[in-house]
């Protein structure tokens, strides 16, 4: 049993749980089997395809090192009021919560179905989630890697998985099998057979929706994130485990982290503030160039040499990374001598 | 009244009398040798009550006084598998003849330890006499000398200090020196301002007692009786320390709770090899063997070491997507439910999420939460089937005792502990047509939709049925959010965490028992068989004064608020409507002073007990602050939705509270919009040498408390008046 490892990635997504008191729709944090399996059959499920896409089965989770620290940077709330055409005035409005610049993994099952849709290498764009036409969902998908199934451990499932899938006669589950699920933790053929699930200690059940239709559909028993299961690695929230380095929005963070590990701020330690206002307000009012260009003729004065040597080699630190404004710029050069306080 | 029954809440209300007062020769709780008619004149009673205090330290044929028995073992503070001479061995500083010795070591230690004196270990003890021992080094003495008369030893230092110490003969015949006894006062692991007990001291006063329990009156009435109650609270079950820490009104009650349980599963008691059986209720039993010669003592531990039992957590969960006012009627049916689950004979603890129970192995769980599942909760349940001796505290104890140690407490043989974990549901069906139900999201959606404010929702039948529960569920609620839209309200959850309370009880306690089990054998053996383990009474003790904190709490809370301001939901979970978001200290500053009354010890570590304060505009969705209770991240935590969140513990609350001065609102205002653009901005004005005087609290509490938070706190105040 193989499976298609895959590096995700969208600037906006909106994979949402259901609407609460019709206003209200809350953001999921893991990419459900439902979502990106039909997201899939739909990219891949043309007349040539149909019936091989009918075999892509995938699931994934997002990376993050800190759950709480992803919901605060990566989790936004959109407020949108849908129009009333006939008279032309805004609905009650409704709020949204969307995922902002997100990467996960996606793992496909691997079968020669697959194997054939998939056989272009590099990236996979496809469209996943609620409110596309408002510029949401546009994903990406790069094949890393074929991955074996690895030996199965116990864990938290961090995705959202079906126990069964309708009209496929090989992965139907009656109430027996359910009930053995519940009672003694036996996995469904479903769950077996696509993902190696091994045993279901304790189940956290809720719902997918599977199409059955291009207008209808069923809601299906499903194993929810948090459940404790016996399973490969790759489905499972690893405690302790870091998955990736923080994807912080504080990029004036990043540039002060920078700054503090590779300049030697103690060369203007000793001077006043008068010059780094200089600088400072020089680069708000006519950009990095003048900055430089100033910078560089202090550079040629006596006693200026190293203070001028440090400030462009800051400058340079700034401008790798163009979304800094240059008010921000200005305040992070002003404030030199107390960034090595920080 | 209940006629000749057994009450076992009474069984230890001898430990109520202070016979040293009454009578010197008196010793024991029992009344063990004791003549009614000669000492206050009147008949002793002749209930199954008083057979029950006089026999149940004793051998004796009755089942009902083996299942108060049974019940008052396990509902002991500690372990009853202490070795059986742990009292003397606590108090014991050496043997006579044994200096010097084998036990030099010990009188050294107790000479430098408990009565400082450094330079014991440059010399050797010496026998002047028989009845006296020497140390002396340099001009610096130490004597004791033994006066087998008074049964007491005064030990000399030479600079002055004297001490009495007694003199006992074990069951060797040995002469052992011990300590004086301790002050025989109650002592709460969370707070260590001991009580002393208030104890029946005149004959008249014993008069009453036995009269009382003439009257078989129920064991509630006792526990509740003013005669009784405040005397039971105060008094220790057990009066030697370490062992001083459950009250006997707890374990009391507690033992009232295990007898009840046990006694409709033992319908019979099997003789053959001594040993005992539980035997299902549902079992015909056909009694016929009338000669029973039971060695009470020797069963009692086989039927702990026999005997497998249930001991269940389970934790109380509801689909938590409540987006009306009405829907928060749920907790009123969770109220209801709690009610009803309290007075279970099997269920030992209870907060408003969380319970312990114990159940009989054959059966399962389904009676005792059905009540809740066909409500719509679902409970999450940790389960452990095991020996009764090892049945305590909670199932994750067990499981956690198993792997540190993997032997039963007499060592002898493993005991088989089975751990599982899993999650009861209502029925769920395997496929839903749409629609689903928008709330719990896990049954199908019943017509006609909920149609309100313009708004269309699908829910179903048992979603439904809370909904149209009761008008006025939570009135207050209501009224601020159809007739003051605008107001701020502050959701405030307090939280008692029942596995990780087992945990720290149990650090305490062995910190505690250090201080008065100095011989290091003793400890060794407590040490290496896990004897430290906490029974449920310390964690019911624990829960009597959680709950007396919590309404302690509320009163405080409705005090500052004023009542029209408060929407009450749950003993442990209110909503405040405030003013301002400054208003938020006052909680704090109230739950602070709270906590250090009541819960001392727990400040200097991961306190069981978290606060959660949740703020927004009140029309805000309910599930949201809902969510951010779920998991506490520390001790207090408080959330300004799409504000900030800070989250610290009790210590340093109280550094942010008293020590933090607000800066300017300029310059609060400036620090909070750089803020929201960087945190590490934030941090470089604080330190600017521009603004450099202006956060100086800032900066200083930085050190100690993460800029966030402070930045949050900051927030906070920034409407303070």
């Amino acid at each position: 049993m193989n499976f298609f490892k895959f590096d995700f990635s969208s600037e906006l997504l909106i994979l949402g749980e259901r609407f609460k008191k019709g206003q209200y729709r809350p953001v999921i944090t893991t990419i459900p089997y439902s979502q990106i399996t039909g997201a899939l059959q739909a990219k891949f499920g043309n007349s040539k395809n149909a019936d091989k896409s009918k075999q892509i089965h995938a699931c994934g989770h997002f990376l993050y090192k800190d759950e709480d620290e992803f919901k605060e940077n990566h989790i936004k709330t959109l407020t949108y009021s849908p129009r009333n055409r006939s008279t032309d005035t805004s609905i009650i409005p409704i709020y949204t919560e969307y995922l902002h610049r997100v990467k996960g993994e996606v793992y496909l099952k691997e079968n020669e179905d697959v194997k054939e849709i998939l056989s272009q290498k590099g990236e996979i764009s496809f469209w996943m989630g609620g409110l596309k036409s408002k510029g949401f969902g546009e994903c990406k998908l790069i094949n890393k890697e074929i991955v074996p199934r690895a030996d199965s451990r116990e864990g938290e499932l961090n995705t959202r998985l079906p126990l069964f899938k309708l009209n496929d006669a090989n992965f139907e589950a009656g109430k027996e099998e359910i009930e053995k699920l519940v009672e003694e933790g036996k996995p469904t053929r479903f769950l077996h057979d696509v993902f190696g699930i091994e045993r279901v200690k304790t189940a956290n059940f809720g719902y997918l929706f599977e199409p059955t239709s291009e207008t209808d559909g069923k809601y299906v028993l499903s194993l929810f994130e948090g459940s404790i299961v016996e399973a490969p690695g790759f489905l499972l929230k690893i405690k302790g485990e870091k998955k990736m380095e923080d994807q912080t929005e504080d990029v004036a963070a990043k540039v002060i982290e920078e700054i503090k590990k590779n300049v030697n701020i103690e060369s203007i330690k000793q001077r006043s503030n008068k010059f780094l206002n200089t600088v400072g307000d020089i680069f708000e009012k006519e950009g990095p160039t003048m900055t430089r260009a100033f910078l560089k003729e202090k550079k040629s004065r006596r006693g200026m040499e190293q203070q001028a040597e440090t400030l462009l080699h800051v400058l340079g630190i700034i401008e790798k990374y163009p979304s800094i404004d240059r008010k921000t710029a200005r305040f992070i050069i002003k404030s030199l001598i107390s960034i090595k306080e920080v | 009244m209940v006629e000749d029954e057994l009450i076992p809440e009474l069984h230890d209300i001898g430990k109520l009398i202070d016979w040293e007062t009454i009578n010197p020769d008196i010793k024991g709780h029992n009344f063990e040798n004791v003549n009614m008619n000669n000492i206050i004149h009147i008949q002793e009673p002749s209930n199954k009550t008083w057979k029950g205090i006089k026999l149940h330290h004793k051998k004796s044929g009755d089942i009902d006084i083996f299942i108060l028995k049974l019940a008052d073992h396990i509902a002991s503070g500690i372990s009853r598998a202490l070795p059986e001479d742990v009292k003397d061995r606590i108090n014991r500083i050496f043997k006579w003849d044994k200096i010097p010795g084998t036990d030099d070591d010990k009188l050294r230690r107790f000479l430098i330890d408990e009565l400082n004196i450094s330079w014991a270990d440059e010399s050797s003890f010496i026998k002047s006499s028989e009845n006296k021992i020497i140390l002396s080094s340099k001009g610096k003495f130490v004597d004791i000398t033994r006066d087998d008369i008074t049964k007491k030893a005064i030990l000399r230092i030479h600079d002055g200090r004297t001490y009495e110490l007694s003199i006992l003969k074990n069951k060797e015949d040995e002469i052992e020196i011990h300590r004086q006894k301790i002050d025989k006062s109650f002592q709460k692991l969370w707070n260590e301002r001991p009580k002393n007990s208030e104890l029946f001291s005149t004959k008249d006063q014993l008069k009453e007692i036995i009269e009382y329990i003439k009257k078989d009156n129920s064991g509630e009435l006792f526990l509740a009786n003013d005669l009784f109650h405040k005397k039971l609270l105060s008094t220790p079950e057990d009066q030697m320390p370490p062992m001083n820490i459950t009250s006997l009104y707890t374990h009391s009650k507690l033992v009232g709770k295990l007898y009840y349980f046990f006694k409709p599963l033992v319908t019979d008691i099997n003789c053959e090899n001594n040993l005992l059986q539980f035997r299902s209720s549902d079992e015909s039993i056909n009694v016929q063997n009338a000669e029973r010669k039971w060695d009470l003592g020797r069963n009692i531990k086989n039927a702990e070491t026999n005997w497998d039992i249930k001991l269940l957590y389970c934790k109380i969960n509801f689909p938590d997507y409540q987006a009306r006012v009405r829907d928060l009627n749920i907790f009123e049916l969770l109220k209801k439910e709690l009610e009803k689950l309290s007075k279970a004979k099997n269920v030992i603890l209870q907060t408003s999420d969380q319970f312990l129970a114990f159940l009989p192995v054959d059966k399962k769980i389904d009676d005792l939460v059905k009540p809740f599942i066909e409500k719509g909760f679902n409970i999450y349940v940790e389960e452990a089937i095991t020996k009764l001796q090892e049945a305590t505290p909670t199932p994750r104890a067990i499981k956690q005792r198993k792997m540190n140690t993997g032997l039963s407490i007499d060592g002898n043989s493993n005991f088989d502990v089975q751990f599982s974990c899993y999650t009861k549901y209502k029925y769920m069906e395997p496929l839903i047509d749409p629609h689903i139900c928008e709330i719990c999201q896990l049954a199908p959606a019943s017509e006609p939709p909920w149609i309100d404010e313009g708004l269309v929702e699908n829910i179903c039948v048992s979603c439904r049925k809370i909904r149209e529960y009761d008008e006025s569920v939570a009135p207050q609620l209501k009224d601020w959010y159809q007739s003051e839209q605008l107001s701020k309200v502050a959701w405030i959850k307090i939280y008692l965490d029942i596995n990780l309370l087992s945990d720290i009880l149990k650090k305490l306690y062995k910190s505690y028992s250090d201080k008065y089990i100095k011989d290091i054998d003793l400890k060794a053996e407590i040490e290496q068989k896990d004897l430290y383990e906490l029974h449920f009474s310390v964690l019911t003790e624990f829960q009597q004064d959680y709950d007396d904190f919590l309404i302690d709490f509320n009163k405080k809370i409705e005090y500052k608020f004023k009542l029209e301001n408060i929407q009450p939901i749950l003993n442990d979970f209110i909503c405040v409507k405030i003013e301002r978001t400054s208003q938020i200290k006052d909680i704090l500053e109230i739950y602070n002073q709270l906590f250090t009354n009541y819960f001392p010890q727990l400040k200097d570590q991961k306190s069981p007990v978290t606060l959660s304060i949740s703020v927004s505009n009140v029309k805000f969705a309910f599930f949201r602050h809902w969510k951010n209770f779920e998991n506490p991240k520390n001790d207090v935590n408080v959330n300004l939705i799409g504000r900030g969140e800070m989250h610290l513990s009790l210590n340093l609350l109280e550094k942010l509270i008293h020590e933090f001065k607000i800066p300017a609102s300029k310059q609060l205002h400036k620090l909070a919009k750089i803020s929201e653009a960087s945190e590490k901005l934030a941090k470089v004005l604080v330190y600017d040498r521009g603004d450099y005087r202006v956060y100086e609290s800032v900066r200083v509490l930085s050190n100690k408390i993460d800029f966030k938070t402070i930045l949050t706190y900051a927030k906070i105040m920034g409407d303070e008046e």
